[in-house]
């Protein structure tokens, strides 16, 4: 692919000075029903440069969601550490940290359910600042309302069921701007919304994010989806990072096995004009270990075909490829 | 083993490989609501041969999952529902059988695999007992031989531990095995027909793709036709013969899926092929949305009903509701409704 479709300015995207949001060696742990732990994030590591829209890939389980929540202290991690313009959110709880986490926002999956269903679009909007005790004006919300591509006339005095799922995302992207936020994090914003939606949506994100300057965590396991929005993009698997892959060399560059078989598992791959030439990667087994008791070293190893000695006794550390991509892998080819 | 033995013992194993299975003629299902009546499926017309797998695509109301309980009888004329035109299956007329009839049917003729895989499930039931029951009621199992079935059932749809699962309740697993667990009650009777509709829509890619290789393995081997209803044009196009695209209860283009992509007649196919990512492509390329939103059912437009958010829109589009006709392109299999069809090298 040659650099010159790359829209960013920025060759290597997401190295640039500014970062927004620097996360080290997040953990996120649950007690399991019955004794034991869940490992939902192993030692994650990452940073959100300013501008950026970071793509984190990966299928249920994988702890994709879970970072994106550690990350809002949502709960909040066992261990490691997230500081949003170099302050530190965890180990504060309450109103401080409330007030140092406010220029972030998140946005769910199902917004018809993270929207109050009592409550009508006009407050829905409105809501977050007068929780933080400001005066809202009518023509704020309109504003916001017109930039998220609703009529306000016609949803004003709207609840959540009279609306569409791709009218509801809309809602929440406007009440997650009403804060003004930096850091905008999305988790599966599209996935429950028809294709043409999902476009709009899409375009909405990216309209949005360079009009009110922010950087974004898009959370997602459809790889073109991620693909399309993201500038870098972090593919997980059970806890653990596997690769940090610039967004356009995803499909054609990706070293780690287990990239690779998302990429090989694509529906898009068996369409009758895919140009796309996925490798076999020739994993057979298709049991995901359970994050109760993740495989030792690589957790990937019980279904790599690459998969040796080392790897059941090492975990695999991050290794440079070409500049801003990275791989966790004994075996991958940098 | 004797599971193994009602296996193959299944009623009709002497099944042709070919044939007609399943003609939908000119249905229409008219939903009686308080503000008016809806018109879900207006007027579809298609054909299924044993064995084939027909792919309908379409966006949230479009009518692929009410045309998908029509099929199967869950749909029938009373108080809310007027339903007419023809759903012959295996040679009889669906709308015309009696609660009992269409009860010894389902889930042993057809299965069904619904969307959510949460509602198709009884939350105060255990799994074993929503596999045991199909497989008593319609094999006349034992209660163990029918565990035993049940167990394997979930080893086929790649449900690990199955023994253990089978004493689960719906909400202790995470929504994949459930809708696993769904298919496995689907696929239960070996039935000549299935219908999923958006089987893997809450499922993993990786899964997702075992899934759908799965039925494909299963269609071979039972020759089961198989109505693969999704608004993911991909999972569609991948496996099946047929893609039927659907739009505000019609269905505005069907040929196979090789020629849907080289080459759409109708615009809302063409422009459902723009929205949708690709791999291929780089990054922040400004995907084509459609704009406005599909018809109101109650008041349908007159003519065409994709004709409001249509680029090629004429006069004779709002006056005139198309009707499918054979390309002269790509042959006669290819069936579009449009008046001013795009991509063709004659227009």
């Amino acid at each position: 692919m040659s650099e010159t479709l790359v829209t960013q300015p920025s060759a290597v995207p997401g190295d640039g000075d500014g970062r927004v949001l620097e996360v080290s060696d997040l953990v996120v742990e649950f007690p399991a029903k019955g004794g034991g732990t869940v490992h939902a994030v192993s030692g994650v590591s990452f940073h959100l440069a300013e501008g950026e829209t970071l793509g984190i890939l990966g299928e249920s389980g994988c702890g994709k969601s879970s970072a994106g929540r550690a990350i809002m202290q949502l709960p909040r991690p066992t261990s490691g550490s997230v500081q949003l313009n170099g302050v530190e959110l965890v180990g504060h709880s309450g109103r401080s940290l409330r007030s140092k986490r406010a220029r972030m926002q998140m946005i769910f999956q199902d917004p018809v359910s993270s929207l109050n269903p009592r409550r009508k679009v006009k407050d829905l909007v409105a809501e977050g600042a007068r929780i933080w005790g400001r005066k809202v004006s009518e023509e704020r919300v309109r504003e916001l309302l017109l930039a998220v591509g609703l009529d306000p006339e016609a949803v004003w005095e709207r609840r959540p069921h009279e609306l569409s799922g791709g009218q509801c995302q809309r809602v929440c992207i406007a009440r997650a701007l009403m804060l003004d936020p930096q850091v905008l994090i999305c988790d599966e914003p599209v996935s429950s919304l028809d294709v043409s939606v999902q476009a709009q949506i899409l375009n909405l994100l990216e309209d949005t994010k360079q009009r009110y300057r922010l950087s974004m965590i898009f959370i997602a396991h459809d790889l073109a989806v991620v693909k399309n929005i993201s500038d870098r993009i972090m593919v997980m698997y059970l806890g653990r990072v596997c690769e940090v892959i610039p967004a356009d060399r995803l499909a054609e560059h990706a070293l780690h096995p287990y990239t690779k078989l998302l990429l090989e598992s694509v529906p898009e791959a068996h369409l009758p004009d895919a140009e796309l030439d996925v490798e076999d990667v020739g994993v057979t087994n298709p049991e995901l270990p359970s994050p109760l008791d993740p495989p030792s070293g690589c957790r990937f190893r019980t279904r790599c075909p690459l998969a040796t000695e080392i790897c059941a006794s090492e975990a695999p550390p991050l290794r440079e490829s070409v500049r801003g991509h990275l791989v966790a892998c004994h075996h991958a080819e940098v | 083993m004797t599971s193994n033995q009602t296996l193959e013992t299944v009623p009709d194993s002497g099944r042709p490989d070919r044939g007609q299975l399943l003609a939908v003629e000119d249905v229409r299902t008219t939903i009686h609501t308080a503000r008016g009546d809806l018109k879900a499926v207006d007027g579809v017309s298609f054909t299924l041969d044993r064995g084939e797998t027909i792919g309908i695509v379409g966006e949230s109301g479009s009518g692929k999952s009410v045309l998908g309980r029509t099929i199967m009888g869950l749909h029938t004329t009373g108080p809310t529902t007027t339903i007419s035109g023809r759903v012959m299956f295996d040679g009889r007329d669906v709308q015309s059988l009696g609660v009992k009839e269409l009860r010894s049917l389902w889930g042993a003729r057809i299965g069904m695999v619904f969307q959510d895989p949460m509602t198709a499930l009884n939350p105060v039931k255990k799994i074993g007992t929503h596999l045991t029951e199909t497989l008593r009621k319609h094999q006349g199992l034992g209660r163990q031989p029918a565990r035993e079935r049940a167990a394997e059932l979930l080893d086929l749809v790649g449900i690990p531990d199955p023994r253990r699962r089978l004493d689960q309740y719906p909400h202790e697993m995470s929504g994949g095995m459930r809708q696993r667990v769904v298919i496995a009650m689907a696929l239960a009777n070996e039935p000549a027909l299935l219908i999923a509709d958006e089987p893997t829509t809450a499922l993993d890619v990786t899964v997702q793709r075992q899934i759908l290789d799965l039925l494909g393995t299963l269609q071979d081997e039972l020759g089961m036709a198989i109505i693969l209803i999704s608004h993911n044009l991909g999972v569609v196009a991948g496996r099946a013969d047929r893609v039927a695209v659907m739009y505000a209860g019609r269905i505005v283009e069907t040929t196979d899926a090789r020629s849907l992509f080289a080459g759409a007649h109708h615009p809302y196919s063409e422009a459902l092929l723009r929205a949708i990512p690709r791999l291929q492509e780089p990054p922040h390329v400004r995907l084509a949305a459609i704009d406005g939103a599909p018809p109101n059912m109650i008041t349908p437009p007159i003519g065409c009903r994709f004709a409001p958010r249509c680029a090629y829109a004429q006069d004779d589009c709002r006056q005139v509701l198309p009707e499918l006709r054979p390309s002269s392109e790509s042959g006669p299999r290819h069936l579009f409704a449009c008046h001013h069809p795009v991509n063709r090298g004659d227009a």
